[in-house]
C-alpha cells in the first residue's frame, strides 16, 4: 500500500473519516498496540513508560507522591481504554469521531514510549542518521508520526 | 477522581490560651504580637499556575489541538500558547484553585503532555 493517491486516514467531504491503511500497516499497529497494552499491564515502574506518568508538583515531592498514588491508576485506566477502543476498529474501513480520538491518544502513547527509548532530544530532526537504526524502532517512530498527522488532519474540535 | 482529593493543608491556629489571659490581664494589648496567620491565609488565597512545559517528542499541531479540546481555547490562542512552549519552553495555560489545577494537570497528562502546577 505504498502508491496511494490519498491519504490512508481521511475525512470525506461527509463527514466520515475513512480508514484505508493497509493490511500490513494495521498488523504492525496491532503488533505495538498489543506490546503497550502488555506493558502498561505490568505497571508504571517501567523506565520506557516514564512519559506516560509525568510529575505533577515539581516543586514538592511530598504533594507529589500523593498525586502519584492517585493519577497512576486513573492514567493506566484511561490509557487501556483508549488502547482498547483503537485496537476494536483497526480493521475496519471507517473510524467514528469516538474511535478517531482514541488513535489520536493511543498513537501519541506510541510515540512517547518510544521516544523515551530512542532517547529523542531537542535536536533531533530529519536529518539525523536514520541509517544508524538496527532496531528499525526508529523508523517506526518517524512513521507514527505520519500517523499522527494523518488522525490529526482529520480530527475534528 | 484526582480533582477531589485535596483537604487544607494548614489551618488558621487560634491565639493560645496564654497569650488571652495575658492580652485581658493588662491592657491595651501589644502591638508587636506577632500574627503567623496572615501569611497563611495570603498563601492558601494565592493561586495554582499550571504549565506546560516544552518536550522534543510531542507534534506542535498535537499540542495545540489537546490545549483547544481541554480549555476550549480558539485555535490562535491555542497556537500562540504552544509557540510559548516551543520558543520561551513553557506556558501557563490555566490558574485557580487547587483542586482544579490538579484536575487541569491530570487532563494533560492524560493526554501525554508535560504538565506541572505549582502556586503563583
Amino acid at each position: 500500500m505504498i502508491f496511494r493517491s490519498k491519504p490512508p486516514i481521511r475525512r470525506t467531504n461527509k463527514g466520515a473519516v475513512e480508514l484505508d491503511l493497509g493490511r500490513e500497516e494495521r498488523d504492525v499497529l496491532e503488533l505495538l498496540t498489543r506490546q503497550l497494552s502488555e506493558r502498561l499491564n505490568e505497571g508504571p515502574d517501567d523506565p520506557d513508560l516514564r512519559r506516560l506518568y509525568p510529575t505533577a508538583y515539581h516543586q514538592d515531592p511530598e504533594r507529589d507522591a500523593e498525586y502519584q498514588i492517585l493519577a497512576r491508576s486513573e492514567l493506566t485506566d484511561a490509557r487501556m481504554a483508549s488502547l482498547a477502543l483503537m485496537r476494536e476498529s483497526l480493521y475496519g474501513q471507517q473510524l467514528s469521531d469516538e474511535q478517531l480520538q482514541a488513535w489520536l491518544t493511543t498513537v501519541n502513547q506510541l510515540r512517547l514510549v518510544l521516544g523515551t527509548r530512542l532517547d529523542i532530544g531537542e535536536e533531533d530532526d530529519d536529518d539525523v542518521d536514520d541509517f544508524d537504526d538496527p532496531s528499525g524502532e526508529r523508523m517506526i517512530y518517524h512513521w507514527l508520526t505520519f500517523i499522527l498527522s494523518l488522525i490529526l488532519d482529520a480530527t475534528r474540535i | 477522581m484526582i480533582g477531589g482529593m485535596s483537604t487544607p493543608t494548614t489551618t488558621t491556629p487560634a491565639p493560645s490560651a496564654t497569650a488571652r489571659a495575658a492580652g485581658a490581664a493588662t491592657a491595651p494589648a501589644p502591638v508587636e504580637v506577632e500574627e503567623p496567620t496572615t501569611d497563611i491565609v495570603v498563601d492558601q488565597d494565592r493561586p495554582w499556575v499550571v504549565i506546560v512545559w516544552n518536550d522534543p517528542i510531542n507534534l506542535m499541531q498535537y499540542v495545540t489541538m489537546i490545549l483547544q479540546k481541554l480549555f476550549g481555547f480558539s485555535k490562535e490562542k491555542a497556537h500562540r500558547l504552544m509557540m510559548d512552549v516551543h520558543l520561551k519552553g513553557k506556558a501557563v495555560v490555566s490558574t485557580g484553585p487547587r483542586d482544579k489545577a490538579e484536575l487541569d494537570v491530570f487532563r494533560l497528562h492524560e493526554h501525554g503532555l508535560w504538565a506541572t502546577m505549582q502556586q503563583d
